[in-house]
């Protein structure tokens, strides 16, 4: 139940063995099978055989070397099974490795599966998985199991559940945030382009964002290190500079220079008003306070800010990430890979398509590309697609003006309610994506957040207290290491109690 | 039927012809637009796909700035303005040469636009105004004549970068297309974008035809595809204008529609209505940055533009005292114009030259380009060969003439030679009495057949 960091030192120090840690790591997944975190185990033996080459090598310098990962079956690993969720690209087994993953890979990690998600990104919940629901470890008492979020849910349970040290999933709307939150981990989404898409299986080009789920801080600035860089296969992927690369180091500074109860002396942090509506619950708003006490007692300044355009957010969203998934999934077609419709009768190429997509995509996935093709379609263009981009635009201006007016940084819950029953059904499809309704206008922003664990929660929800509860801290564009370094500062002062590996039964 | 419209218009000079060009040209770079595959013909089938070109999950388009540079040149040749922030958009539809399921191309800002070519006719001049030059994704092939049963998809050509050329619709007459198509294959060749071969399908051509009459409002035009050659885009125009003024007088509607031409009948036929359009559900590509061109870039690229034909024209005219039609045809391909200076540095006697290129050369050789004859070995050795067999030289051609096209055009020499000098005894004998230039009059009487 260490931290990356803390692992990490031992293995370099040879203070333990990686063989140890992986075999740990497997008796975990192991018992914690049940809470369907992954699609795809990477083979024991395989594992083990990694494990050994390390140990008996003599070089340890590699920056994760020996630290076992979750990549969520978003992301195309070599001939390992890339589903992303979906029984589209049930059996498919990619030819290439998405570049993060590479990185991560030759900075010396241990893959250890590919993790379980909502099909295709599309959900907050990794209920619409092909492959059966993720559950939250924070909840297995059976009939009371809770979601973990989503869509990277599977990634979030691993890290929390002890399976692995870090885990990597991909924020489109909230997509790495919420379920951090959901189940009591960092979730750290960085600004759109810092980190290469290329490999990463596409829902809303313009949104996806790679992420990183970890048990600290500290952890998140080591693996974002690993994978941070222009990657000139993604043509949106941006160059880091001396303000969002080399995080660790950037933070160790932080730390030694760090004077409790004056530390953060000079930053402004806004609580933007919008963001208290009336739907919140009184938890989540008194957390909320809880945190801005908390960065006060540092010497921060809190300073009420305004973004008018809030309440347009979730709309804009579900115009604009429906309309780029409609075009990214139309080349699954059962012609070159994936799902093929397989029958007997002679079928027209309209039917092969029809039969082929509609028994390889879910519910929600089909109901995203009717969605997004609606808003595409030549007489509802320029009321949605058209609208929600300027609309889009309008949002980011907010944020811009803010950053401008001297404020540093966001503060804002990352959920409205704590992880809630997979039992729960709403009333109609799109009440789901309220769960979105913090996480989204940043996305739309392309800023960079993160989602850190600060409580749990005392009051009863939905027949469980205890839950953790996380804030989110949103940046300027491109601050990545100030924005680490805040966050830094405000776990050490929440102080959370993580989810203890005997609390994990079934 | 009449076929020469010409002829037609003098006998009912009502009607008139209203033709757009759109001419989809590919752009010659060793790898495609956005993906590092090569870019090449005649390879086996899906060897030259990268992960982009069969839209495999989690690639991304990378953008090979040799195509909009090649782009931009050619714009300018055409006189056009360079959009110096320009989008590329996706263009939704489902078909199995398009895997993934849109084309990237641009739409509502494309590259370049409001550009001019003026054409010379043998009577007048007149200005073609270029609606735009945009950059797009190639298809790939669907080949359905292999197997009755199965379509064979090859992803070779997907993604290969394509310059889309679009005229407004100011051409009159299937002479003007014809001309016009070659003027801009002669741009095109000079800037080096593209080597314009529509045997390859390096260079495809759509026309969009209506007919309307002098003074009336304008006719419902229809879409004609499947042109590869100026030969048959002529034929194709030639009989659309008259079926649908045909349509017209017996009062009854054009509809329209995409037609295909038929070369084996000298037809067009109907291929699908253009009524129930398509929606594409165009939008801009959110995995490419817009498109920005610099001031800076954009003079560089108009420094390094080679001599244009037109200019080359007047200079042939002004320079080398040739007539329209001789200079004309000499700088309609880059390759000829070279040759014909070429030889110029060997025999200064521009007239001559050209007249040989023109009439021996160019009516020799099926396919104009593929002339291997050096200049030196085409200003001295054709004469050469007549002079020879006039002497009674027996010697086999071949080891006069080295690397000369193909053995029947050997032989046609020979024997056009041969009748030549039995034809004309007189010319002969007094050539061997001394009079050595009247050689050139057997030549040309060679020639001629």
């Amino acid at each position: 139940s260490l931290q990356l960091n803390q692992i990490l030192n031992k293995i370099k120090e040879r203070e333990v063995k990686v063989e140890e840690v992986v075999n740990e790591t497997l008796k975990q997944i192991e018992k914690c099978k049940p809470l369907n975190c992954f699609i795809t185990i990477n083979d024991s033996s395989s594992l083990l055989e990694q494990a050994k080459q390390i140990d008996q090598s003599d070089d340890l310098t590699k920056k994760l070397i020996g630290i076992p990962i979750g990549i969520k079956d978003a992301y195309c690993t070599k001939n390992i099974r890339t589903t992303a969720a979906s029984k589209m690209l049930e059996d498919f087994k990619p030819i290439y490795t998405a570049t993060v993953v590479q990185r991560l890979i030759d900075s010396g990690s241990i893959m250890v599966g590919k993790t379980n998600m909502d099909e295709f990104s599309m959900g907050s919940t990794s209920k619409s998985s092909f492959f059966g629901p993720v559950i939250n470890p924070w909840s297995t008492k059976s009939g009371y199991e809770r979601v973990p979020g989503g869509s990277s849910g599977g990634s979030a349970a691993a890290v929390a559940s002890y399976c692995s040290y870090a885990a990597i999933g991909s924020d489109t709307g909230g997509s790495v945030r919420q379920p951090a939150a959901f189940c009591g981990i960092v979730g750290f989404k960085p600004s759109y382009g810092m980190l290469s898409r290329f490999g990463l299986i596409a829902f809303a080009s313009s949104l996806d964002t790679p992420g990183i789920f970890t048990r600290s801080v500290t952890d998140t600035t080591l693996v974002y290190d690993s994978m941070v860089g222009r990657d000139f296969n993604d043509s949106t992927s941006i160059d880091a500079n001396e303000n969002c690369s080399n995080s660790f180091d950037h933070l160790e500074l932080f730390k030694s220079k760090y004077k409790k109860g004056s530390g953060l002396k000079g930053v402004k942090i806004g609580i933007p008003i919008e963001f208290n509506v009336e739907e919140l619950s009184n938890t989540m708003r008194e957390l909320w306070q809880y945190g801005i006490d908390l960065l006060e007692q540092e010497g921060a300044e809190i300073v009420s800010v305004s973004l008018p355009h809030t309440k347009y957010s979730l709309a804009t969203y579900y115009i604009i990430a429906p309309a780029e998934a409609s075009s990214n999934l139309n080349r699954y077609d059962g012609i070159k890979y994936g799902h093929k419709v397989q029958t007997k009768k002679v079928l027209t190429l309209n039917e092969f398509y029809q039969q082929s997509r509609s028994e390889g995509f879910g519910t929600e996935v089909q109901r995203r590309i009717l969605m997004g093709n609606f808003c595409l379609s030549r007489d509802s263009f320029d009321n949605y697609y058209g609208k929600a981009q300027k609309m889009r635009m309008l949002i980011k201006q907010d944020y811009q003006r803010i950053f401008d007016s001297g404020i540093s940084f966001i503060l804002t819950p990352t959920t409205p309610t704590p992880p809630f029953l997979i039992s729960k059904q709403s009333s109609n499809p799109t009440e789901e994506y309220l769960n979105d309704v913090y996480t989204v206008p940043i996305s739309l922003a392309g800023l960079p957040a993160i989602s850190l664990p600060i409580k749990r929660s005392f009051e009863n929800f939905e027949g469980q207290s205890g839950l953790p509860l996380s804030l989110q801290l949103i940046s300027r564009w491109r601050q990545e290491n100030n924005l680490l370094n805040v966050a830094w500062c405000l776990e050490q002062n929440a102080n959370m109690q993580q989810l203890k590996l005997e609390e994990i039964e079934f | 039927m009449y076929r020469n419209l010409n002829i037609f218009r003098s006998y009912s000079t009502s009607w008139e012809s209203v033709i757009g060009v759109e001419i989809h040209a590919q752009i010659k770079t060793t790898t495609k637009l956005f993906s590092n595959a090569p870019n090449s013909f005649a390879s086996l089938p899906n060897t030259l796909v990268s992960l982009m070109d069969c839209s495999y999950p989690g690639s991304l388009p990378s953008l090979n700035t040799r195509c909009v540079s090649l782009a931009i040149k050619t714009g300018i040749a055409l006189n056009c303005k360079v959009n110096k922030k320009s989008y590329f958009e996706r263009k939704h539809y489902f078909f199995p040469d398009l895997p993934s399921g849109y084309q990237i191309t641009q739409q509502s800002i494309p590259l370049l636009i409001n550009g001019h070519l003026t054409i010379t006719m043998p009577d007048y001049e007149k200005t073609i105004r270029i609606q735009q030059i945009k950059l797009e994704q190639d298809s790939g092939k669907t080949l359905s004549d292999i197997d009755r049963d199965l379509s064979m998809i090859d992803l070779n050509r997907a993604g290969t970068g394509l310059m889309e050329i679009v005229t407004e619709p100011d051409l009159s007459s299937s002479n003007e297309v014809a001309i016009f198509i070659k003027n801009v294959i002669g741009i095109l060749q000079t800037v080096g974008s593209c080597d314009c071969n529509m045997d390859q399908g390096s260079l495809r051509c759509d026309v969009n035809v209506s007919v309307k009459r002098k003074g009336g409002k304008d006719g419902t035009r229809c879409e004609i595809k499947n042109l590869n050659s100026i030969k048959f885009i002529t034929k194709a125009i030639e009989f659309e204008v008259q079926r649908q003024i045909k349509i017209i007088e017996e009062n009854e509607i054009v509809t329209q529609e995409t037609r295909f031409y038929d070369a084996s009948k000298d037809i067009t036929y109907f291929l699908r209505s253009k009524e129930n359009f398509v929606d594409y559900k165009y939008f801009f590509e959110p995995d490419l940055l817009p498109l920005e061109i610099s001031e800076n870039e954009i003079n560089s690229l108009k420094n390094r533009l080679p001599e244009l034909p037109q200019l080359k024209r007047e200079r042939f005219i002004l320079q080398y005292k040739l007539n329209n039609f001789e200079a004309n045809l000499l700088v309609e391909d880059n390759f000829y114009s070279n040759f014909f200076e070429q030889c110029l540095g060997l025999k200064r006697c521009p007239t001559k030259i050209a007249n040989w290129i023109i009439n021996i050369l160019f009516r020799l050789l099926p396919n104009r380009r593929e002339c291997t004859l050096t200049p030196f070995q085409f200003c001295f050795q054709v004469k050469f060969v007549i002079k020879l067999i006039i002497e009674g030289n027996k010697e086999p051609i071949e080891d006069i003439v080295e690397n000369f096209n193909s053995q029947s055009n050997y032989q046609n020499l020979n024997f056009f030679c041969e009748e030549v000098i039995s034809n004309y005894p007189e010319q002969v004998a007094k050539f061997k009495s001394g009079n050595i230039n009247i050689i050139n009059f057997l030549v040309g009487k060679a020639v001629k057949k």
